[in-house]
């Protein structure tokens, strides 16, 4: 069986790898439960800081687009 | 996450063809992910929107003046200035974001931000607050992958060729950061 390290945890929660090597992983942390142990683990951290998401204020929009409408006459002339 | 209507390269070329709407979409499409991780670099809500304002005048600019040269990674590109404006602004004010306890958070605030109700203000806050700081625990490379990945949404690759590491080096990084988070988690007993 393909040994996979930490890293390769890593990346699978984060969707960096490709179908073949996702669908190995799973079969790996089906086998191995100290990888399953890790998964879980980080992936309860990962899933907890979604929930901390921002936006800027709508004025900070509303100055950029403005920033950009002077610019567009500034070049047009 | 599914894809989007109009990739952001097309967005981009038809708003340096003269269609304003387009960066409007840009902005909204891409707005959370760049704050957030703007205000975790910086740990303050009025710094963290005037970067944000720095950030697209630079990209305004730049895109007027025909410099865009980043075909495929417009959000990377982005993502680069506000990193750079935010490192240039650290080393000139030779200050980091602190770390401080949770009596110390007096000028973090959410006037600006539109709640529903009292009680999804209160709820947001606390998340937010018990959020910012544990990120602000974590050494500061940790933090900025951790950063960059998880709010931004780079790949361990693009941050690799931001931070000036490697693929590895940032895997690293994001690892004992999210172990790090769960070890406070742990030990404070939070519930985000």
């Amino acid at each position: 069986m393909q040994v996979f390290t930490q890293d390769d945890v890593l990346r699978f929660i984060y969707n960096e790898v490709d179908a073949k090597e996702k669908k190995s992983i799973e079969d790996a942390l089906r086998l191995n439960p100290s990888l399953l142990t890790l998964y879980t683990e980080l992936k309860e951290v990962v899933a907890k800081l979604g929930n901390a998401k921002m936006e800027p204020d709508n004025s900070t929009i509303d100055l950029i687009m403005a920033h950009s409408a002077a610019s567009k006459m500034e070049t047009s002339h | 996450m599914n894809k989007p209507l109009i990739s952001d390269e097309e967005l981009v070329a038809q708003y340096i063809q003269g269609n304003e709407a387009c960066l409007k979409t840009l902005l909204i499409r891409h707005k959370s992910q760049i704050f957030t991780s703007i205000f975790y670099l910086v740990n303050d809500r009025y710094l963290a929107e005037d970067f944000f304002q720095e950030t697209f005048i630079k990209v305004i600019n730049t895109l007027r003046a025909g410099k865009y040269k980043e075909s495929g990674k417009f959000l990377p590109w982005v993502m680069r200035i506000a990193r750079n404006l935010v490192m240039d602004h650290f080393r000139k004010t030779k200050t980091l974001p602190t770390v401080v306890d949770s009596d110390g958070v007096d000028v973090f605030t959410f006037i600006r931000i539109k709640e529903t109700n009292a009680e999804e203000k209160m709820v947001r806050k606390e998340t937010q607050d018990k959020g910012r700081q544990l990120i602000e625990h974590l050494p500061e490379d940790q933090r900025e992958t951790l950063v960059l990945r998880h709010y931004a949404g780079l790949s361990f690759k693009e941050i690799a060729a931001i931070t000036g590491t490697n693929t590895n080096t940032s895997l690293a990084r994001m690892r004992y950061a999210l172990k790090g988070m769960r070890k406070l988690i742990e030990k404070h007993n939070i519930i985000l």
